[in-house]
């Protein structure tokens, strides 16, 4: 992990496209400003791994029951 | 024929059209890029969107409108140009499922749906932080009787 201090109204610069900005900072909370092409996305972390945990999940479960909740979704019983 | 192996389908002929590319990866696996979208009748419409990379790894995936009316993932310009979309009509959006060999606890994350272009085969998954849907969404619980 690249480690940098910043003051308040200093910036970083990722890949050349990506600017973070520190705002303000206030007590425990940092202010940050991120400038991005539209298309990339930003996140807060929890909620990205939040995702991740969700999606593994997803790949390690029990794949049996499809079929049934298929039939429900159809109608079929 | 190009096929790939895949432990939940056997032997899966690639057809390009469903080929799909996910630059980013998705959450969790981002080191594999490729997936087939394969259409399976018995599970209707559910849908499986296999790992060309790792035949282990395949997600159930459904069009979220089927299970939740009036889902609205509200793709903003952004999110569309992610996957080289300009219209919002232009995307297929679909939710992963998270199994269960109990029908009645399968729940679709419907807060971070996968947005995928056709036409060029990009997707990516799509955090929606506006909408305050659920990660799992209890899906034959809410169906209407």
């Amino acid at each position: 992990m690249l480690i940098l201090t910043r003051k308040s109204g200093q910036t970083i610069v990722i890949g050349g496209g990506i600017q973070v900005k520190v705002l303000e900072i206030r007590g425990k909370q940092v202010r940050l400003g991120i400038d991005a092409a539209a298309d990339v996305s930003v996140y807060r972390g929890e909620l990205f791994e939040t995702i991740q945990a969700e999606n593994r999940r997803a790949a390690s479960e029990p794949k049996g029951g499809l079929a049934g909740l298929a039939g429900r979704v159809r109608g079929e019983e | 024929m190009e096929t790939i192996q895949s432990d939940q389908l056997g032997e899966v002929v690639v057809e390009r059209g469903s080929v799909i590319h996910f630059a980013d990866g998705i959450p969790g696996f981002e080191a594999l890029h490729d997936y087939l979208l394969v259409e399976v009748a018995e599970v209707a419409p559910f849908e499986w969107l296999q790992s060309m990379d790792d035949p282990a790894l395949a997600f159930a995936v459904v069009d979220p409108k089927v299970i939740y009316e009036g889902y609205a993932s509200n793709l903003g310009r952004g999110d569309l140009a992610a996957v080289g979309l300009v219209e919002e009509a232009d995307a297929v959006v679909r939710v992963i499922l998270t199994l269960s060999d109990n029908p009645a606890e399968i729940t679709a994350n419907l807060q971070a749906p996968l947005v995928l272009n056709r036409r060029d085969g990009r997707g990516c998954q799509l955090l929606l932080t506006r909408a305050p849907y659920d990660i799992r969404y209890p899906v034959m619980q809410r169906l209407s009787a």
